[in-house]
């Protein structure tokens, strides 16, 4: 069950009643009832490895605490490694078996030995990354007692499964979501409506912008060798784009559902692409990951705190281990390498060269959007491996991105596109050329406002909602509906599917 | 007002104003351009359904596909029997259900209903398109009606296209849009029965796959299928009227069977189907000198000739009644 789709416009609505009306003894067995329903959706058979992840991290937070509590240290050390090892071997089965036996296969055949590692056929389980990671943070908490151990079983099942943020995050932090699961919500009105806002705004992010640009950006990619020039930027460009309305919009459809149902959920993006330097870029885009990786990676190799060359040593790790966290793929691995190339660089310099200070406020601006804009085509660059299928069309994709410098190639490809994945007609085209266009301006627009100082603390939906104007408003949420419901009908009806969210696959 | 009936005060005049938008949108694309299907062969189904509309009881209807439609000769039927005739036979791609429940606009007491289906209707009664059935309704609202809700779904998701569709044509030139031959609205008259010449076969000598074939060992009826026409026969009966089974015609040398497979068939509606069958098999299968272009379609010589063995099951069935 995806959430821009028919079967979780019924299920949501229902969940909550229910979650508002049944005593309040009932209420965690019924979110964890609805959560494990929601995944069982994909592959029921998958639900008994989140069902098995959990119980051991369950008795393995209890072992830690209580060996804690004991005072024996290498018994509470046992615990929490024996959890950390049992699921990652999870995750590695499932998720980098295949690609670590290719890897090895490809080994011994170079050096002439007679070894071949087995392919397992096995379907990736959605969300695993997420839940484990979520797991291992519960369990390091525990032994680092910042936590308490959760010792009723459906509160901490339900923190591994609270279906909103299962799939696909925000990756949360057991003080902040344990706490919450634990409370007893009633309805409010004021979270119910700023809830519903921010599933609206997820949706038009999903539906009709990463959606729509989707059509253009797979038809470019997955026959990446029949285009050039103009194309092959745009098509990067407009990836830019969907993969930040397709991630950015699912966190807010998950923080606006848990909203509904009493929880806030922490916040994941925060307009990345006007960031004005690649580490504020990773401050700002799927922080939840990113405060993962810094807390249990980052900080314990020693973080900034021993050299310089420590530093660079621990940003690479991390940036690496987050390319092999969102894929099992050289591409992947590739685009960890980058990100964590561009960080090493940006710290040379910040040690090396001094700054050039601005007195006059215009040419401080000037300098702050060249350097927004010199991040974001960084970034983009980037996302070239992220996207392209193999690593040979990643190469291709750079050496033909200044070739052929055509408008009209590109017009001609525009025209292509729609003709041979919409359908042929010339109102299509101006339709979803300026849907698209106009959609992107107005996401940069919101982006925009959110990246100033003032609005620092200022929640999305208050940004785009915050017109007081009745009419106004409604005027907003009825166009985004409308909107929302023609895209999605184009995407079933004419494109024959829904977008899948892209961060389901890691 | 407490939080709960203000939030639901709220979602109801949201859901209301939304579906209020959404249905005076696909009014505004009906409107749209309404010449551009006016001239096509599904627009046939306006035709019939002012016949149906208009035909005083008691009448004989029939219900199926293009084989009704081009295999039906009123004047035969109406001279034998003494009854009217409405035609409501124009494509299989309208579905089924779509065809049966356009019936329901007129049936009265007295009235013969004929389920006329194609084989392959029988098989898959959800099979339908979407764009068909758009284009063939476009603008008669009214029509709407007798869509189904399950097929509703497959409309709404083909309500894009038929709006860049209709989009489209504003701005192009009126000549493009107009139909002719067998294939469009010129080949019927004012009561939407086919008049166009069709007195001989057109079939090429060696006909291809794409001319199709039926293999009567292969083919089934489907639950729904069952379970939705005895539904239908209860609606019939309930108005006064009778209902019965017939079958298609088709090619001798396309219909693979044996006496078996016939005799096991026509078991299997008996079995299954609560309306009376008054055909055989065996009187339906034509050489092609009765076929026109298809398989299932008859030319003039083949729909006089269908028509007579129908009056007379249809003449036994009454005499019987």
């Amino acid at each position: 069950m995806i959430f821009n789709s028919v079967a979780y416009l019924l299920f949501f609505p229902v969940v909550a009643c229910i979650y508002f009306l049944i005593p309040k003894s009932f209420k965690r067995v019924w979110l964890l009832v609805a959560s494990y329903y929601f995944y069982m959706n994909w592959n029921a058979g998958y639900s008994l490895l989140m069902l098995f992840s959990t119980i051991t991290t369950y008795f393995c937070g209890f072992l830690v605490s209580y060996f804690g509590k004991k005072e024996q240290k290498n018994y509470q050390k046992l615990s929490m490694f024996f959890c950390i090892v049992i699921n990652l071997l999870i995750l590695f089965l499932f998720k980098y078996f295949n690609f670590t036996s290719l890897f090895m296969n490809k080994i011994f055949h170079f050096l002439d030995i007679p070894v071949s590692i087995p392919i397992i056929d096995l379907l990736l389980p959605v969300g695993i990354s997420f839940y484990t990671f979520q797991a291992l943070g519960y369990i390091i908490d525990v032994y680092r007692k910042e936590i308490e151990h959760e010792k009723n079983f459906i509160t901490y099942a339900l923190f591994v499964s609270f279906f909103p943020q299962l799939v696909a995050g925000p990756i949360e932090t057991a003080s902040n979501l344990l706490p919450q699961l634990k409370k007893v919500h009633t309805f409010c009105y004021d979270r119910a409506v700023k809830g519903l806002r921010m599933i609206l705004y997820g949706l038009f992010k999903k539906v009709v912008i990463a959606d729509t640009a989707a059509i253009f950006v797979n038809a470019i990619f997955n026959n990446v060798y029949q285009y050039r020039g103009l194309s092959l930027c745009m098509a990067i460009f407009l990836f830019s784009i969907q993969i930040y309305c397709d991630f950015s919009g699912y966190s807010e459809i998950a923080m606006g559902s848990a909203k509904i149902l009493g929880v806030d959920l922490m916040e994941n993006f925060r307009a990345p692409y006007f960031s004005s330097s690649i580490g504020e870029f990773w401050n700002r885009w799927h922080i939840s990951l990113n405060e993962w990786f810094k807390k249990y990676v980052y900080i314990p190799l020693g973080g900034s705190k021993k050299g310089f060359l420590k530093k660079c040593r621990n940003l690479f790790i991390i940036f690496l281990l987050s390319g092999l966290w969102h894929g099992a793929a050289w591409t992947f691995v590739a685009w960890g390498i980058l990100n964590g190339g561009y960080r090493i660089v940006q710290e040379l310099i910040k040690k090396t060269i001094k700054p050039i200070e601005f007195h006059y406020k215009f040419l401080y601006s000037v300098k702050k959007i060249i350097k927004i804009l010199f991040t974001y085509i960084l970034v983009c660059f980037s996302w070239i491996f992220f996207r392209a299928n193999c690593f040979g069309d990643a190469i291709y994709v750079i050496k033909n991105l200044f070739q052929n410098i055509h408008f009209i190639l590109l017009k001609q490809d525009c025209i292509t596109i729609i003709k041979e994945n919409l359908m042929d007609g010339s109102s299509i085209y101006y339709f979803y050329y300026s849907v698209l266009f106009l959609s992107i301006i107005f996401l940069f627009l919101i982006d925009l406002i959110r990246s100033s100082k003032k609005n620092k603390n200022i929640k999305l939906e208050e940004i785009l909602f915050r017109n007081h104007n009745k009419i106004l408003r409604w005027g907003i949420y009825i166009f985004l509906t409308i909107e929302i419901i023609f895209l999605f009908l184009i995407q079933n009806g004419i494109y024959g599917q829904t977008g899948q969210f892209i961060y389901f696959q890691f | 007002m407490t939080d709960i009936k203000k939030f639901f005060f709220h979602i109801t005049i949201f859901i209301f104003i939304i579906s209020f938008l959404c249905i005076l949108l696909l009014v505004i694309t009906t409107q749209i351009s309404t010449l551009k299907f006016r001239t096509s062969y599904q627009y046939a189904i306006n035709l019939k359904y002012e016949h149906l509309i208009n035909t005083k009881s008691p009448k004989i209807i029939f219900i199926g596909g293009s084989t009704v439609g081009f295999g039906i000769d009123n004047e035969i039927l109406e001279e034998k029997l003494h009854m009217p005739v409405v035609n409501l036979g124009l494509h299989r791609n309208l579905g089924m259900e779509f065809i049966t429940e356009l019936s329901k606009a007129n049936i009265e007491k007295g009235d013969i209903v004929v389920l006329a289906y194609e084989y392959r209707m029988l098989d898959d009664m959800e099979f339908f398109s979407p764009e068909l059935i758009a284009s063939a309704i476009d603008n008669h609202l009214q029509l709407y009606r007798y869509v189904s809700f399950k097929q509703w779904g497959d409309l709404l998701r083909y309500f894009p296209t038929y709006l860049f569709k209709k989009v489209d044509s504003l701005f192009e030139d009126k000549n493009d849009t107009y139909n002719s031959g067998v294939y469009s609205i010129s080949a019927f008259d004012d009561d939407g029965n086919m008049i166009y010449p069709r007195e001989s076969c057109i079939l090429p000598e060696e006909l291809t796959e794409t001319h199709g074939e039926v293999d009567l060992k292969k083919i089934t009826i489907s639950k729904n299928s069952i379970d939705y026409i005895n539904a239908f026969s209860d609606y019939v009966h309930s108005k006064g009227a009778s209902i019965v089974f017939t079958f298609s015609p088709i090619l001798e040398e396309r219909f693979y069977r044996t006496d078996e497979d016939i005799k096991a068939y026509e078991e299997k509606i008996d079995q299954n189907i609560k309306v009376p069958r008054i055909s055989s098999i065996q009187d339906y299968i034509f050489t092609r000198n009765y076929m026109y272009d298809t398989i299932n379609h008859l030319n003039i010589p083949g729909a006089k000739l269908r028509s007579e063995r129908l009056a007379s099951d249809l003449l036994k069935f009454i005499n019987k009644e």
